[in-house]
C-alpha cells in the first residue's frame, strides 16, 4: 500500500468537503482549546501558590495554629488556650529551634487618619517577623523587641493601606487611630500581594504582639505562631516533641483532641495541591466532555458519509483495496481531522491562556505536558469516532457497493 | 487468460426457492481476446462480469485466471489479484467526486507498491487521450470524458484483462464510438477485453460473442450476428 497517496488522499478530503470537516472538528477544537487553557490556569495557579508557600513557608519552619483540627474562625468562638508563654516553652524544650513568634489577628478594623477610614486585619507579630516569616519593611522601620515588651503604640502599614488613607503624604511619623487607640507610623511593609487565602497583604497593618493582645482585643492568647528550625531535616522530629509538650502544657487527656494544629511544610504543600485539585483536574474533565460530544458528532457525521460514499468504497475495492485498507483510510482520514482539529486547538489554547494571562495578570503557564495530553486526546477521539464508521465501511459487499 | 467450467450461482429470496442466475457456465477466453457478452435484461450478465472480476463468489465450479485457481483464495490474495490483473470499467463510471481526473486515476495505486504513482497516472490519461485534462474534476468533463478517465483509472496498473460492464450505455452514440475506437486500441495493444454490451453494433466490434440467456451461455460466433439471433438482444 502506498501511504503518501493515502494520506494525500485523506488531507485532500479534508479540504475538499470543507463543511463536514468544520463541523468534525469545531468540537475537538473547542475541546482541546478549553483544555490547554484551563491546565494552564490550573498549573500557573499551582506554581504561583507553592512560590508563595515557598517563600512564606521555608522548609524548616512549622506553623503552630490555635484551633482543634481546622484554621480560620470557627462557630463556637475563638480557641484562648494558645499563649506567647506556649512559644518560649517551645524555644527553650524542643531541638534545634533558632527562632520562635507568636502572632495574633484583628480583622475588618476601622483604620482612621484624619477623615479617611479604611478597613483592613490588624496584626500583631514579634520584632523579629521579618527573620520568622520572611517580611520586612520597604521604607522606616519594623517595630523592635522593646517595643514589644512595652506594648508600644506604633504600627507597620501597607502599601496599599498607606495610599489609600495618606493619599499623596508621608505615612512615616504620621498617626492613625484604631478605635481610641492611637498608633505612630514607623515603616511601610514589604510587597507581598495576594496570599494562597485570597487576602491582599498590602492592605494590612502589623503591630506589636503585645499591643495588639492588651490595647485593641484585650486578650491574652494568640492565634498562631512559628517555630524556626536551624536543619529541615529536623521539621518531623519537632513537630512530636511539639505536640507531647503542647499537651502536656494545655493538660489534655490522652482521649482529648488537640487544641492546636501542628503545621509542617509538607503538611501546607499537601493542602495547597488539594486545593488545586479543582483547577487542575476537574476542570479539564469538563473539557473532556466537550471532546466526547465532539466524538458522538464526528462518529455521526462519517457514519453518514460512508452512506454517501458507498460507490467509492465499491470502486476502491474494485481496483484493489482489501478490507483492512478500507478500515484504515477511513480511520486515517477521521485521525487526520482530529489531530489537525487538535493542534489548532492546542494553538488557540497557547494563545489564549499567555494572552490572558498578560491581560488580567492570572498567572498561566503552558506546559509540554498539557499540550500532548490535548492533542493525545485529540487522536483518541479521533480513533474512537472513525472505529465503527470505518468498520461498516470495510464490511461492505463490492456488489452491492457498485450497483 | 480465462478458464472456467460449471460455475453456478443463486440468489436466496424469501418465499421461493434460490433465484438461479447462472446455470452451469463454461466459457474459455485466451489471452489478447476480445469479447462481447450480449443478453437479455436480467439473464445474469452483470453477475458473471462480477465472477469474472473476483469481486462475487461462486457456490461450484472452477474459475482459473491467468493459470492460477482462484477457487479458495483469501479475500486479501483476491484484493490483490484485482489490483495486478484486472481493469473495471463501470457503466455510472464510478468516478469519485471532488476528485481531479489525476487523483481518480491514481486511486488503484494507492493499493499497490508500484513506484512514481503520479507519473503512472499521467501515462494512463495521455493514453486514453485526456492529458490536456488532468486537473479537472469529474463535473467539468462530458459523460465520454468521465468514461475515459475511468478507462484510465482501470489501465494504471496495466492489467492483462480489462472488464466493461455496458461502459457505453449512459453515452450518446457519438462518444459511444469513440470509446470502442480506445477498446479496439487496448485490444491492439493486447490485452483481454470483455465487453457487456446491449447495442448490437458494438457487439460486433468485439472478435467473439457470446449470449446470456436466463443464466445460460453460448457462443454466437460462429453465427451471423447481423441476422435472426440479436434481434432479440436488445
Ligand atoms: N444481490 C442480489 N440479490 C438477489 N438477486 C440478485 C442480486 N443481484 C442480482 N440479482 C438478480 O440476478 C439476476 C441477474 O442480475 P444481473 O445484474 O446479473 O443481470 P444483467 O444481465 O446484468 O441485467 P442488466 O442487463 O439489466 O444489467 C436478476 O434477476 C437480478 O434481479
Ligand atoms: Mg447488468
Amino acid at each position: 500500500m502506498n501511504k503518501k497517496l493515502l494520506f494525500a488522499g485523506s488531507a485532500r478530503m479534508m479540504m475538499r468537503y470543507k463543511m463536514r470537516t468544520f463541523f468534525m472538528a469545531i468540537g475537538i477544537i473547542i475541546g482541546v482549546t478549553s483544555l490547554v487553557f484551563m491546565r494552564a490556569m490550573g498549573v500557573g495557579a499551582e506554581q504561583a501558590m507553592m512560590d508563595t508557600v515557598n517563600k512564606t513557608f521555608s522548609i524548616s519552619t512549622i506553623n503552630l495554629v490555635a484551633g482543634g483540627g481546622h484554621m480560620g474562625p470557627r462557630s463556637d468562638g475563638p480557641v484562648t488556650s494558645l499563649k506567647v508563654a506556649d512559644f518560649v516553652a517551645l524555644e527553650n524544650q524542643v531541638d534545634g529551634v533558632v527562632l520562635q513568634g507568636a502572632m495574633q489577628w484583628f480583622p475588618g478594623q476601622d483604620i482612621r487618619y484624619q477623615g479617611n477610614t479604611r478597613q483592613m486585619a490588624v496584626y500583631g507579630y514579634t520584632a523579629n517577623t521579618e527573620a520568622v516569616w520572611q517580611r520586612g519593611v520597604m521604607e522606616g522601620e519594623y517595630f523592635t523587641d522593646d517595643e514589644v515588651q512595652s506594648a508600644s503604640r506604633v504600627a507597620v502599614i501597607g502599601r496599599r493601606a498607606a495610599d489609600a488613607l495618606f493619599g499623596e503624604e508621608a505615612p512615616i511619623g504620621k498617626q492613625i487611630q484604631v478605635g481610641s487607640v492611637p498608633l505612630t507610623i514607623k515603616g511601610i511593609l514589604e510587597l507581598q500581594g495576594i496570599d494562597t487565602h485570597g487576602a491582599d497583604k498590602d492592605d494590612e497593618i502589623h503591630v506589636p504582639v503585645t499591643t495588639l493582645m492588651r490595647r485593641l482585643m484585650n486578650v491574652d492568647h494568640v492565634f498562631a505562631g512559628r517555630i524556626v528550625l536551624d536543619d529541615p531535616s529536623r521539621v518531623e522530629a519537632a513537630a512530636e516533641q511539639i505536640n507531647t509538650i503542647m499537651r502536656e502544657r494545655h493538660s489534655l487527656a490522652d482521649s482529648e483532641p488537640p487544641d492546636f494544629v501542628v503545621l509542617t511544610p509538607a503538611l501546607v504543600q499537601d493542602i495547597v495541591s488539594n486545593a488545586n485539585r479543582v483547577l487542575l483536574q476537574y476542570l479539564p474533565a469538563a473539557a473532556g466532555v466537550a471532546l466526547l460530544v465532539a466524538a458522538i458528532v464526528i462518529a455521526n457525521i462519517m457514519l453518514i458519509a460512508v452512506k454517501e460514499r458507498v460507490p467509492e468504497i465499491g470502486v476502491r475495492k474494485a481496483v484493489g483495496a482489501e478490507d483492512g485498507q478500507i478500515n484504515f483510510q477511513f480511520l486515517t482520514e477521521t485521525v487526520v481531522v482530529s489531530l489537525t482539529s487538535g493542534l489548532f486547538g492546542a494553538g488557540i489554547g497557547i494563545v489564549a491562556a499567555v494572552g490572558y494571562g498578560s491581560v488580567s495578570g492570572v498567572p498561566m503557564v503552558v506546559t509540554i505536558g498539557s499540550l500532548s495530553l490535548g492533542l493525545a486526546a485529540a487522536v483518541i477521539v479521533g480513533v474512537v469516532a472513525g472505529f465503527l464508521p470505518a468498520k461498516q465501511a470495510s464490511g461492505l459487499n463490492p456488489v452491492n457497493a457498485l450497483r | 487468460m480465462i478458464e472456467m467450467k460449471g460455475i453456478c450461482k443463486s440468489y436466496p429470496r424469501p418465499d421461493e426457492g434460490p433465484l438461479q442466475v447462472l446455470k452451469n457456465i463454461e466459457i474459455n477466453i485466451s489471452d489478447g481476446e476480445y469479447v462481447a457478452i450480449v443478453g437479455p435484461s436480467g439473464s445474469g450478465k452483470s453477475t458473471l462480469m462480477n465472477i469474472l472480476g473476483l469481486l462475487d463468489h461462486t457456490e461450484s465450479g472452477d474459475y482459473t485466471l491467468g493459470g492460477e485457481s482462484v477457487s479458495g483464495l483469501s479475500s486479501a490474495k483476491l484484493a490483490k489479484l484485482r489490483n495486478q490483473k484486472i481493469g473495471f470499467v463501470f457503466q455510472q463510471f464510478h468516478l469519485l467526486p471532488r476528485t481531479s481526473a489525476i487523483e481518480n486515476v491514481e486511486i488503484p495505486l494507492v493499493y499497490s507498491d508500484a513506484d512514481n504513482p503520479g507519473q503512472r497516472a499521467i501515462a494512463a490519461l495521455e493514453q486514453v487521450g485526456l492529458g490536456d485534462r488532468m486537473k479537472h474534476f469529474p463535473e467539468e468533463l462530458s459523460g465520454g470524458q468521465q468514461q475515459r478517465v475511468a478507462i484510465a483509472r482501470a489501465l494504471v496498473t496495466d492489467p492483462e484483462l480489462i472488464l466493461a460492464d455496458e461502459p457505453t450505455g449512459n453515452l450518446d452514440k457519438a462518444s459511444g464510438e469513440d470509446l470502442m475506437d480506445l477498446f479496439q486500441k487496448l485490444n491492439d495493444d493486447g490485452r483481454t477485453i470483455v465487453m457487456i454490451t446491449h447495442d448490437e453494433n458494438l457487439a460486433k466490434r468485439a472478435q467473439r460473442i457470446v449470449r446470456i440467456d436466463d443464466g445460460r451461455l453460448s457462443e454466437l460466433s460462429d453465427v451471423d450476428p447481423s441476422e435472426s439471433q440479436m434481434g432479440d438482444v436488445v
